[in-house]
């Protein structure tokens, strides 16, 4: 969804990003566990199940799991994190000067590990040197993506 | 607010650029029969989720546009609401430079080839406050269509600013654009080969929750919402609070029938209940929706008419 101009969380709860600077609020979360399966739901709506043995994630409404044509999926978005590490010198050379870390919404642990990988990569492509960067604990479900930088992703 | 609308309104209703991948003739005739039997002032065309689309009832445009114009209708030229490609920007860049129409920006990136002339700033443009509004009307703009998300007492707001207000006032949500094709992404495709599946679902594909709860509505790029907004018991408030155009969003359904049950709603020749009965039997079923008016879920539905007496 394109930031910024998304308006399913307030469908859903009434508070959204443009509207309050939440998506997907706490307040409306809710864990339901049913015939041994852990249901996860924003509002009147439920965004995710899981098996017992399935770590349940957060239901951000397009993290969800939903139903088209008797197809489940994550249709929007799978739960991984964007990690654009791998391409700070791509990034540099297009004439990036600023990297924006997201934090809204987020544990300090988790910022403060994402901020100190992000710095010591800066400072390792200034210095001409390898980075070692290591995001694997922070990334949603464990796995990353390189998102829209790849064509594919579309 | 009183149930029937005393005093005839002298407001004019609008209907949205077709959101949905409409075969070319299908397109053109529902705007053939706008123009020849729609109580609608403003008609909105051209393509504002994906370019992919547009080759194909481009070549129609010219005598859509000229019946539409030939009825008296005001036509305005809608432009995509996410600009991605060079070649899209070229083609909006064109469009906003050299129309005959005037134009709606959907994306801020047409706002700046618009700058100075007269034009229409779109409901997928983020105007949220008076500030916004004042600098969207320094650089031309001469009517903004506000998101669909406002409650009313933000309306209020902005309507006094003194330009043009527009509001939705039916039809589905659009809750979300995507650089990512939804459409595709459902039978397994790449939005560059995409075989067009969005043109199967003439009212956008259903998305379930996973307790089979109707939910949301897919159209390529774009989210909607499955209910249909419905805000036939909030003209009153809505003209009170200065809106000028009231927007239908168009749907396979009668649109015809639709703007006829609007236009009596605003001429006071119809009331509020009879105007529901008619928007439910045309609208088969689809719930309607209005929280986002009153400032709750957007997903909500007062039935009834808040503050009536």
């Amino acid at each position: 969804m394109a930031e910024g101009r998304c308006s399913l969380s307030s469908y859903v709860t009434g508070q959204s990003p443009n509207m309050i600077g939440v998506c997907s609020p706490a307040s409306h979360v809710r864990y339901e566990e049913k015939d041994g399966r852990m249901n996860s739901k924003l509002g009147d709506f439920t965004i995710n199940s899981f098996d017992a043995d399935e770590p349940a994630g957060y239901p951000t409404l397009c993290k969800g799991r939903f139903s088209v044509q008797g197809n489940v999926s994550y249709l929007f978005e799978d739960p991984t994190s964007l990690n654009a590490i791998e391409m700070l010198g791509q990034l540099v050379d297009a004439g990036v000067t600023a990297l924006k870390i997201e934090g809204r919404q987020r544990g300090r642990a988790y910022v403060a590990e994402v901020v100190r990988n992000f710095r010591a990569a800066v400072d390792a492509l200034e210095q001409g040197v390898a980075p070692e960067v290591d995001l694997s604990a922070v990334t949603e479900g464990g796995r990353e993506t390189a998102g829209a930088y790849d064509k594919i992703w579309r | 607010m009183v149930a029937k609308l005393s005093n005839k309104l002298s407001r004019k209703l609008s209907l949205g650029p077709v959101l949905f991948n409409w075969q070319p003739e299908d397109w053109r005739d529902f705007y053939f029969r706008i123009a020849d039997e729609a109580p609608i002032d403003s008609i909105y065309v051209g393509e504002a989720v994906c370019s992919k689309r547009q080759p194909f009832f481009e070549p129609f445009m010219p005598e859509v546009i000229e019946r539409l114009t030939n009825a008296g209708k005001e036509v305005v030229y809608s432009t995509l609401a996410l600009v991605m490609t060079k070649r899209e920007a070229e083609i909006m860049a064109d469009l906003a430079e050299n129309a005959d129409l005037m134009v709606e920006a959907n994306d801020l990136s047409a706002v700046s080839h618009l700058n100075g002339k007269p034009h229409v700033v779109g409901p997928y443009i983020s105007t949220y406050n008076e500030g916004t509004v004042n600098y969207f009307m320094e650089r031309g703009a001469s009517r903004i269509v506000l998101p669909a998300e406002l409650p009313a007492s933000a309306l209020g707001v902005m309507a006094d600013c003194g330009v043009e207000m527009e509001v939705q006032v039916f039809g589905r949500l659009p809750l979300a654009i995507s650089a990512r094709c939804y459409h595709a992404r459902s039978r397994n495709l790449h939005k560059d080969s995409c075989q067009y599946v969005c043109g199967e679902d003439a009212d956008g594909m259903d998305l379930e929750t996973l307790d089979g709860d109707a939910f949301l509505s897919v159209n390529g790029t774009q989210t909607l919402s499955h209910s249909y907004y419905n805000l036939a018991a909030e003209l009153a408030e809505l003209t009170g609070l200065g809106v000028d155009i009231f927007r239908l969003n168009p749907h396979p359904i009668d649109m015809v029938a639709v703007a006829h049950c609007y236009r009596d709603l605003l001429d006071g020749s119809v009331d509020i209940d009879e105007a529901n009965d008619q928007l439910t039997e045309l609208t088969d079923g689809v719930p309607f929706a209005n929280g986002f008016h009153h400032a709750q879920p957007g997903v909500a539905y007062t039935s009834g008419h808040i503050g009536a007496e």
